[in-house]
């Protein structure tokens, strides 16, 4: 069995890389292996939004993410530059910047690209999912 | 933070004043700072990184070109171009502002098989 880490580029529903980076990890996480780490970064902060609501008859992938990381307690963490320059924000970064919201989904962290190096260096296989 | 040491190859395929280079830099100036051995190619629009006098001010954006000598200062002393794309975009190999070796076609796969870990922007 292998860990992975997992970086996801792309937005959801603007191409199908977070798409297919979502089916891999529940693929993976059902035949056993484990995921070291998601780590979000560019476009890819998207999926982290509570604020997507897609038609009723389209898969909402951000939700989806979230009962996975729920599900299977991950670490899934959002870059912090990513996501402040796109509008995604948690708690703590909408009190220091004084914002009026948050809306970074629960299960998900705001983190800098140093986690992403740290499971680099520690899980069994990378992959990136960019468009 | 103590992690091991692994061979990290950076493949950056578009031009200069994209989010994709832009990302790719990022991530691998902090792959040098953390001592990730990190590995930059060039490929297609991205050889117009390595283009001299780049100025990104008048189209508010930053120049990346830019950032590209002090990557000897985060220990990423080995830049690859692909050979084709710089005679494609007319990029001139004398006058490039760090030491750049050229890759000759089918050499990315020697490369990228013996990196630990490849990454694609």
């Amino acid at each position: 069995m292998s860990s992975f880490a997992v970086l996801v580029q792309g937005a959801p529903y603007s191409s199908r890389a977070a798409q297919s980076a979502f089916q891999f990890c529940e693929a993976a996480l059902t035949s056993g292996h484990s995921i070291y780490r998601l780590f979000f970064y560019q476009d890819g902060v998207h999926n982290a939004s509570i604020l997507c609501v897609p038609p009723q008859d389209e898969f909402h992938l951000p939700k989806a993410w979230q009962q996975l990381v729920l599900q299977h307690k991950l670490d899934a963490i959002v870059c912090v530059a990513s996501a402040l320059k796109r509008g995604i924000t948690d708690v703590n970064e909408a009190t220091r910047y004084q914002l009026p919201a948050a809306n970074l989904l629960e299960g998900f962290s705001i983190g800098g690209l140093g986690l992403w190096m740290e499971a680099l260096a520690k899980a069994d296989r990378i992959l990136n999912f960019a468009p | 933070m103590n992690t091991p040491r692994r061979a990290c190859l950076f493949v950056c395929r578009h031009s200069a004043w994209t989010s994709e280079a832009a990302a790719c830099v990022e991530t691998l100036l902090t792959a040098g700072v953390f001592e990730q051995q990190p590995v930059l190619v060039l490929m297609d629009a991205a050889v117009t990184l390595l283009l001299p006098d780049q100025n990104g001010a008048p189209i508010h954006a930053k120049t990346l070109a830019r950032q590209l000598p002090a990557l000897e200062l985060y220990g990423i002393d080995t830049v690859y171009a692909d050979a084709a794309a710089l005679t494609a975009y007319g990029v001139n190999t004398e006058q490039l502002p760090l030491p750049v070796q050229t890759l000759q076609s089918g050499q990315l796969a020697t490369l990228v098989a013996s990196a630990a870990i490849t990454l694609v922007f």
